[in-house]
């Protein structure tokens, strides 16, 4: 009964669980039909390959989510995850674990310095999210095509089958995936951080005045997402065993777009991680599914945006209801 | 008992254009409940803010237990035992109750984890002693007023306070929860809290202060003792200011027919059967203190508000809801009181800025402006009103408040209102603009359009308004004519009391 009730308290405090639901629903639903209407499509093989393609974007929407949630935005993940299959590229060609190891760190190190300067953009020269991650992007594509002019390099390649082994529906992206879920799950909703990442997007000022780093917890927020970019721009290195200096492209938008889809709101201060693992998979499930029936790629930039279009509508619709329920 | 605990000495803050406070010295016992009583604009919050650190003092000093004392930040008040509950909720609306109270101080176990139900516990331990029923994980957008109040005191009381400063903390509650935070207020004192208490309601302060303190336009008028306390006495320290030679003489004017009439306009829990009318030519005053649902009349008035019951009709025709579009097209217009805010668009030259309400005039039907007729209908304004610019293209944020404000005119005089609602027609503006504006306001009149002001200022409420109407806690208390005024008759109905 006890659980019941926390659960009900959930819903309350989170109305934006019961959309999440849907989307689930609505990839159940999405699956269950390709898996009637493809004979290949339901084998165990398809099914993982299927999860594993989702897995990058996943990953990276993670972090753009904490810093949605504490109000701003990073535009800027797409580049880094360039820059970071990049310098993989470069450096952990070589046999010897050590210098593969230390590629990692790297790798991890960049994206965290990727984090600080958008943080600092944001917090010390108080230039709006959107403006500073869209420069930090810029210049990072630049860096990108500086330390891999195109695609390229080499990726070792027992390094690269770890990370992608896979046993049967079970495969170390997806146990990645799930590390790094409970992982940011645990910062967001059980530590002070969590909490002060809520309060700053609800508003800087009020939690400034009842003691709340406001500064320090939206640079973590951003060296998170950093993080989180560098773990999807080493999974797809280790995917194409090569760098390319440009394939993080769409990963900035389309995380936003996961994002949304999973019920955090742009205005910062609302929003759960739960949703957009949820948000990611439904993009990326949708782009295998097109891609399986052939359909044009014009159509399906078509449809991923109808898609948040329609996720937009539905939540400002829940958020009105929601509103005037209070008010009653 | 008897000794001083916390002291004010010669506090001075000065905002950009006013002094709100002036040389301000005060003492607060230990274990006392001290009243801090005034008229809007007085400066109490402006010196609560001060101890609880949201402002810092030009001049002068804090002592705390004979120490002087700088307080840096609201949570440097809070480390140093001062509790602040906000007239208007300091909440986050996207946290539960427990992450409010605790939120900047959340106790943490090992591996980084907050302690929800230690919180938790906690907060029901400390509701249980003062009586609220709150439930610790509630999210605070689903609580009323009262119990958000609620969740501040927790907050305020769980950082163990030596003094706890209350803004107007009745003015939301109901009469059994009035009942029960006096209790509260009783056992801090006795527990040796000095509670430093802003109201409006002199009744409450009667019953609960020690000791009053008295400001006007931020200057210090005196300290009463329990001894001494007295209603009308109060009252008589609160008002009592020269009105200055500054305003029009409005003794001639002749007052045309009905153009404005609010019947039984009710907002549940804002305004109750409120009824008034505006003739031609007329000004009519709103008064009261700040939050009694003055402005929720007039924004209702101006289709931005909804309203479920009662009725407001321009020259007979009754308004429908149509929105803001539909009251200009209707003849009424609205000054905002704030100007930087919702009023001026500030990166924009006084010509878009004063043709921006007009549009509709001054575009052909496709759309495309008449910019020949924008500009001389602009140019006639700024001559009318005397807007002092180099030319109709100069950016309005260079401009000195008094003009700023004449451009708003400007722009609600291009719709052609029949009735002109001005919200705070002289804020921050200084004495030459404020004569100026209200020689137009008077030449308006002399027009034909019907005014109405809503003011915080009583000099200017007294000094122009041909019939002031009173609010006190969503009602007209009190109406009163040009002979009838006086500033402590207003004072009174204001404060909830009645005349005898």
């Amino acid at each position: 009964m006890k659980q019941l009730e926390r659960i009900r308290r959930k819903f309350a405090a989170t109305p934006q669980l019961s959309s999440v639901l849907t989307i689930c629903g609505l990839l159940l639903m999405v699956f269950a039909a390709m898996c009637v209407y493809s004979e290949s499509y339901r084998s165990t093989y398809n099914i993982t390959n299927v999860l594993v393609q989702c897995v990058p974007l996943a990953c990276v929407s993670l972090g753009q989510t904490l810093v949605i949630i504490s109000g701003g935005i990073d535009l800027s993940v797409g580049s880094t995850i360039s820059v970071c299959t990049a310098i993989a590229a470069r450096l952990m060609g070589s046999d010897n674990p050590v210098q593969v190891f230390l590629g990692v760190v790297v790798v991890f190190a960049f994206a965290a310095v990727v984090g600080l300067v958008n943080g600092a953009g944001v917090n010390y020269l108080k230039v709006p999210p959107m403006i500073t991650t869209l420069c930090t992007s810029t210049i990072l594509e630049g860096v990108a095509l500086w330390i891999l002019p195109v695609a390229g390099g080499r990726i070792n390649a027992d390094f690269a089958r770890v990370v992608y082994k896979k046993w049967d529906i079970i495969s170390m992206p997806l146990i990645i995936l799930i590390v790094l879920f409970l992982a940011m799950r645990y910062l967001l909703y059980r530590t002070r951080t969590g909490t002060s990442l809520y309060a700053i997007g609800r508003s800087r000022p009020i939690a400034a005045s009842m003691g709340v780093k406001t500064t320090q917890a939206s640079m973590k927020a951003y060296v998170l997402a950093g993080l989180c970019a560098a773990v999807t721009g080493l999974l797809l290195a280790c995917r194409m065993r090569v760098g390319d200096p440009t394939c993080g492209a769409n990963y900035g938008m389309d995380s936003i777009a996961a994002t949304v889809i999973g019920g955090t709101s742009l205005a910062g201060g609302t929003g759960l991680l739960s949703g957009t693992v949820a948000g990611a998979f439904l993009i990326g499930m949708l782009s295998n599914v097109m891609n399986n029936l052939n359909v044009n790629q014009f159509y399906q930039y078509v449809m991923k945006g109808a898609l948040l279009i329609a996720a937009m509508v539905v939540y400002s619709i829940s958020d009105r209801l929601e509103v005037r329920r209070r008010e009653s | 008992m008897e000794q001083d605990y916390l002291e004010f000495l010669h506090i001075t803050k000065r905002f950009p254009g006013v002094t709100a406070l002036d040389d301000v010295s005060m003492s607060v016992r230990r274990g006392e409940i001290h009243a801090l009583v005034g008229e809007n604009g007085a400066g109490k919050s402006t010196l609560m803010n001060i101890l609880g650190g949201n402002l810092q003092p030009n001049e002068g000093e804090l002592r705390l237990d004979g120490q002087p004392v700088k307080i840096a930040s609201p949570i440097d008040a809070y480390d140093k035992g001062i509790g602040f509950v906000h007239q208007e909720s300091n909440l986050l609306e996207n946290l539960s109750v427990y992450e409010n109270v605790f939120l900047g101080r959340e106790r943490v176990l090992p591996l980084g984890r907050t302690d929800r139900k230690g919180m938790c516990r906690e907060i029901l331990e400390c509701c249980q002693r003062l009586g609220y029923q709150l439930e610790p994980e509630k999210p605070v957008a689903e609580l009323n007023l009262a119990e958000r109040q609620s969740v501040e005191i927790v907050r305020a009381l769980l950082g163990r306070p030596r003094i706890l400063i209350l803004d107007e903390p009745t003015a939301a509650l109901a009469e059994d929860e009035v009942a029960r935070l006096f209790r509260i207020v009783r056992e801090l004192r006795q527990e040796g809290v000095s509670v430093l208490y802003i109201s409006h309601r002199l009744d409450e302060i009667m019953e609960l202060a020690d000791r009053v303190t008295v400001l006007k336009d931020g200057r210090l008028v005196g300290t009463l003792e329990r001894e001494e306390l007295d209603k009308d006495r109060m009252v008589s320290m609160m008002v009592g200011r020269v009105i200055e030679d500054i305003y029009p003489d409005r003794s001639q004017v002749q007052f045309g027919q009905e153009l404005l009439r609010v019947e039984g306009l009710t907002i549940p829990g804002k305004l109750e059967q409120v009824s008034f009318s505006v003739r031609a030519g007329e000004i009519v005053g709103l008064g009261g203190l700040e939050g009694q649902g003055q402005r929720t009349a007039v924004r209702a008035i101006f289709g931005d508000q909804r309203f479920s019951q009662g009725s407001i009709s321009v020259e007979d025709t009754p308004l429908k809801s149509g929105g803001i579009a539909g009251r200009i097209r209707s003849g009424v217009a609205y000054v905002t009181h704030d100007r930087r805010g919702e009023g001026l668009v500030l990166t924009q030259s006084i010509r878009k800025n004063s043709s921006l309400a007009a549009l509709r005039r001054l575009c052909t039907p496709l759309g495309v402006m008449k910019e020949g007729e924008e500009r001389a209908q602009v140019g006639k304004q700024m001559e009318l009103l005397q807007i002092k610019a180099s030319s109709m293209e100069e950016l309005v944020s260079h401009l000195s408040g008094g003009n700023q404000q004449k451009v708003m005119l400007a722009r609600w005089l291009m719709t052609r209102p029949r009735v002109l609602i001005i919200d705070e027609p002289t804020k921050g503006i200084d004495i030459g603009a404020r004569m100026s504006i209200y020689q137009i306001i008077h030449q308006l009149t002399q027009a034909g359009i019907g005014i109405l002001m809503l003011t915080s200022d009583m000099v200017e409420l007294i000094g122009l308004s041909d019939r002031t109407l009173v609010f006190y806690e969503g009602r007209i208390v009190k109406e009163l004519s040009r002979s009838e005024i006086t500033e402590e008759r207003v004072m009174k109905a204001a404060s909830g009391m009645t005349e005898e």
